[in-house]
C-alpha cells in the first residue's frame, strides 16, 4: 500500500507546521474577499466613497479644535490642521485592522463552520481591504499638503518620506500580529472583546503623535509614566509618519528598530497561536 | 483498479458540553499542565458514549468513538443514523471544520465539502460576482470559473437576473444559484450533507440527476449524508450507519437502510416498560400501544382509506387532575419529519376522570397517510400550554412503528401516490 496521501487531518498540529502553501494556492480567494469588501463597503449610502474623505476631514477639525485650540496642545509652527490629519489617518488604519482582526473567529463562524480554507485568508483581507481607504485618506492629505505650500509657500514634507512603506509594512505587521493574538483567545473568552472595545479608542490618547507631538507629548507625561511613551511601538510609528509628512516629530532609527522587532515578534507569536486555534475553535466559540 | 481515497483510522471526538465560565479557565489550565508533562487530557478520561436521552455527568461526551472505514475510489458512500449519531460532527472532521480529538484521516485527491449551498454569498453583490466569491470559496480557482460561468448560469436558471444583487432573489434562487455552483466543482472527493432536501421539486430533480451524473461516471467518490432513505438507496453504492457515535453496521446501501429501519423498529419492538429513554415523573405510565382495524383486530400494517383505532393501555401510579391531563401522539416520517399530530388541546378534548389502569384510544376514521413508514411518539403531561408541557407524565419517541402500504382511499379503484398527506377534496369543471 503506498502512502502518498494528499490530505492527513491528524487530532494537534505540530507549533510551527505553517500551511503558507495552500493559503498562496487560495490566493484567488483572498482577491475576491478583498474585492467583496471594495463593492459592498458603502453600497446603499447617498455619498458612497465620499465618506473616505468626510471621516478624516471631520477627525482633523475636531481633533484641531480639541487639542489645537482648547488644550494648546498643538505643534508649533505647522499649520494644526495638517497635523491632526496625518497622525489619525494612521491611527485608525491601526485600529481598524486590530478590531477587525481581533474578531476573525467569532464574526466568521458561520462560514468557518461550512467550509474549510487556509483560516489566515481572513485576516489577510482586512489587512488589504484597509489598504483602500489609508491610501484614499493619505491622498487627501497629499491634497491638503499642497494646499498650504500654495497658500503659505512652505512645503512640510521631508525627504525621509521615501521610507514611508516600511512604516506601513511595520504597522500592518502589528496590528494584524495583535489582532490575530486577541481573535484566537476571544473564542474562549469572549472578556477580551469587551477590553478590546474600550481600551483601543483610548490607547488613542496616550499614543504619542496623534493628540500632540511626541516632543511635548513626552514633557507633558508625568515621569512614572515615561515607559508608556517609551516601549509603546506606535508611538514611534506615528511620530516619524508625522515627520515625514507634516514635518513635526522626529525620525528616530532606534526607535523605528525596536517598533519593527516588536511588531515581527508579536506577527510570529499572532500567527503560531492563530495557527493552533483555527482546528478546533469551531468546538468552543 | 481501485485505491483507498479515504482512510479513517480509530477517529473519535470528544465534545465539551459546559458553557464557557468560571470554572474553565482552571480546566483549561489543569489541561495545559498535564500536556506540558507529558500526560493525557485529564478530562477525556471522563467522556461518555453520546446518547442524548441521558444527561452526562462529566459534562464531556464522545460525538464519535474508534470509527474505521476506508472508501475506494469511485465509490458513493451513504452515511445514516438518527439525528445526533454523530453524522454531522463525522462530515465537519472530514471537512477539515474542526479537528478529530484522537485518531486519524487520510484522504487523496482534491475534497470538497458541501455542507451548504451558497456559503458566503453576500447580498449587495450580483450573481455573477457570488458566482467567483463562492466558487473561490469552495476552492476552485478564477479561471475553472470563468470557463464554467455560461454552464452555471444556464444550471441555475438565472439568465436574465446575472447582474441583479442576490438580495432582489428569492430564497429558492439563491439555493439554485448555490447549488448550482457546487455542481461545477468536480472534485475527486465530494462530501455532501444533505443540501438535496432543499429547493422547489423540478430543482430537486435537476440536483439529484447531476448527483447521479456525477457517481455513475465512476471517477469521483462521493459521501453522502442523509435521512433520505430513498436518495440513499438509489445514490449510493456503499452504506454505514452510525448510532451513539459508532459504527453499527457497514454493508451494501440497502443493507444499510434495511439494517436502520429494522434497528428503529427494533428499538420499538422492546416492550414498553424496558424502554430505558422514556421521560417523565412516572405518574402514569403506558404499557402497551398497539393499533386495531374497525375488527378490533391488532395490526401491523394499515392501509390509507381505513378505520383505526390506536390503543394505549396505562397503569396509573400517582394522582393526576383529569382536567389537566394532556395527550398528544406525534407522527414522524422515515426522513425525521413531524409529519402531524393528533392532541388533546387541539381537539379540544377533556377528560372527567383517569381511571388506575385503563386506555386511552386515539380514533382514526379513515387513515389519511400516504404509504411510507412512520414513527409515532407520545406525550403525556399536565398542563400544556401550547407545545410547552409544564409537567411531563410519560414521553416516548419512536414508541411504535407504523407502516402504511398504499390504499384506495376514494374507493376509485386506484391506488394513492406515495408522498404526503391525502387531502379531502372533489374535483369539479363547470362552464364560465
Amino acid at each position: 500500500m503506498d502512502e502518498n496521501w494528499d490530505i492527513v487531518i491528524k487530532p494537534k498540529r505540530s507549533l510551527l507546521e505553517l500551511d503558507l502553501k495552500s493559503v498562496w494556492r487560495y490566493r484567488d480567494l483572498l482577491r475576491m474577499f478583498v474585492y467583496r469588501d471594495f463593492v459592498t463597503y458603502y453600497k446603499q449610502t447617498i455619498l458612497g466613497p465620499l465618506w473616505f474623505f468626510i471621516q478624516p476631514l471631520f477627525t482633523a477639525s475636531i481633533n484641531m479644535f480639541v487639542f489645537g485650540s482648547l488644550a494648546g496642545l498643538g505643534p508649533k509652527g505647522v499649520p494644526g490642521f495638517l497635523f491632526y490629519m496625518s497622525g489619525p489617518i494612521l491611527w485608525q488604519y491601526f485600529q481598524d485592522t486590530f478590531t477587525k482582526t481581533s474578531g476573525t473567529f467569532v464574526e466568521n463562524q458561520g462560514i468557518f463552520g461550512k467550509v474549510y480554507f487556509p483560516r489566515l485568508i481572513m485576516p489577510l483581507t482586512t489587512l488589504i481591504s484597509g489598504l483602500l481607504k489609508f491610501f484614499v485618506q493619505l491622498s487627501l492629505l497629499f491634497v491638503a499638503i499642497l494646499y498650504y505650500y500654495i497658500t503659505t509657500g512652505s512645503f512640510s514634507m521631508r525627504w525621509e518620506a521615501v521610507f514611508f512603506p516600511i512604516i506601513l509594512l511595520i504597522i500592518m505587521v502589528l496590528s494584524m500580529g495583535f489582532g490575530l493574538i486577541v481573535s484566537s483567545l476571544t473564542t474562549k473568552y469572549r472578556d477580551l472583546k469587551f477590553l478590546i472595545d474600550f481600551a483601543v479608542p483610548l490607547l488613542r490618547y496616550i499614543t504619542p503623535g496623534i493628540a500632540t507631538s511626541y516632543v511635548i507629548f513626552i514633557e507633558t507625561l508625568p515621569k512614572e509614566l515615561l515607559p508608556i511613551a517609551k516601549y509603546n511601538p506606535l508611538g514611534y510609528l506615528i511620530d516619524t509618519f508625522n515627520y515625514m509628512f507634516v514635518g513635526v516629530g522626529s525620525f528616530n532609527w532606534v526607535g523605528l528598530g525596536f517598533s519593527a522587532l516588536f511588531a515581527f515578534v508579536i506577527l510570529f507569536f499572532g500567527i503560531l497561536i492563530f495557527n493552533q486555534t483555527e482546528k478546533t475553535f469551531m468546538d468552543t466559540v | 483498479m481501485s485505491k483507498t481515497v479515504i482512510k479513517v483510522e480509530n477517529l473519535s471526538k470528544i465534545y465539551d458540553l459546559e458553557q464557557v465560565g468560571t470554572g474553565t479557565l482552571s480546566k483549561d489550565l489543569n489541561r495545559t499542565w498535564a500536556k506540558l508533562r507529558g500526560k493525557p487530557d485529564p478530562y477525556a478520561t471522563l467522556a461518555e458514549l453520546n446518547d442524548r436521552t441521558q444527561k452526562t455527568v462529566s459534562g464531556t461526551v464522545y460525538a464519535l468513538k474508534d470509527i474505521n472505514f476506508d472508501v475506494e475510489q469511485g465509490e458513493v458512500l451513504g452515511i445514516i443514523g438518527k439525528n445526533g449519531a454523530g453524522k454531522s460532527t463525522l462530515l465537519k472532521i472530514l471537512s477539515q471544520i474542526t479537528s478529530p480529538t484522537t485518531g486519524d484521516i487520510k484522504l487523496r485527491g482534491r475534497v470538497a465539502s458541501l455542507l451548504e449551498v451558497g456559503t458566503g454569498m453576500h447580498p449587495e453583490m450580483t450573481a455573477r460576482q457570488n458566482i467567483y466569491l463562492n466558487g473561490s470559496i469552495m476552492g476552485m480557482r478564477r479561471q475553472e470559473i470563468t470557463a464554467k460561468l455560461d454552464e452555471i448560469v444556464d444550471f441555475a436558471g438565472i439568465g436574465k437576473y446575472i447582474d441583479t444583487p442576490i438580495k432582489r432573489f428569492s430564497s429558492g434562487m439563491k439555493v439554485r444559484l448555490g447549488f448550482a455552483v457546487a455542481a461545477f466543482l468536480e472534485p475527486e472527493l465530494l462530501i455532501v450533507d444533505e443540501v438535496l432536501a432543499v429547493g422547489d421539486a423540478e430543482f430537486q430533480k435537476k440536483a439529484i440527476g447531476k448527483m447521479q451524473d456525477v457517481t455513475k461516471a465512476g471517477e469521483r467518490t462521493v459521501l453522502f449524508v442523509s435521512h433520505n432513505m430513498a436518495a440513499v438507496r438509489s445514490l449510493c453504492t456503499k452504506g454505514i450507519v452510525l448510532e451513539h457515535g459508532t459504527i453499527v453496521f457497514t454493508g451494501t446501501s440497502d443493507e444499510a437502510v434495511n439494517y436502520y429501519l429494522k434497528a428503529t423498529n427494533f428499538a420499538a419492538q422492546k416492550p414498553l416498560l424496558e424502554r430505558e429513554d422514556r421521560k417523565g415523573n412516572k405518574k402514569l405510565l403506558i404499557d402497551e400501544i398497539s393499533i386495531e382495524n374497525n375488527q378490533g383486530l391488532k395490526v401491523g400494517q394499515l392501509h390509507s382509506g381505513e378505520e383505526y383505532s390506536i390503543r394505549f393501555n396505562y397503569t396509573k401510579y400517582k394522582d393526576i387532575d383529569p382536567k389537566q391531563l394532556f395527550v398528544g401522539a406525534f407522527f414522524k416520517n422515515d426522513q425525521d419529519e413531524t409529519v402531524t399530530a393528533i392532541a388533546t388541546d387541539e381537539l379540544g378534548v377533556k377528560f372527567d376522570h383517569v381511571p388506575d389502569k385503563g386506555q386511552i384510544t386515539i380514533q382514526i376514521p379513515k387513515l389519511q397517510f400516504r404509504e411510507g413508514n412512520y414513527s409515532l411518539a407520545y406525550m403525556i403531561s399536565e398542563k400544556m400550554a401550547f407545545n410547552n408541557p409544564h409537567e411531563v407524565i410519560d414521553n416516548l419517541s419512536d414508541a411504535l412503528m407504523i407502516e402504511v402500504i398504499r390504499g384506495d382511499y376514494w374507493n376509485s379503484g386506484v391506488f394513492n401516490r406515495p408522498k404526503g398527506f391525502i387531502q379531502e377534496a372533489t374535483i369539479l369543471i363547470s362552464k364560465k
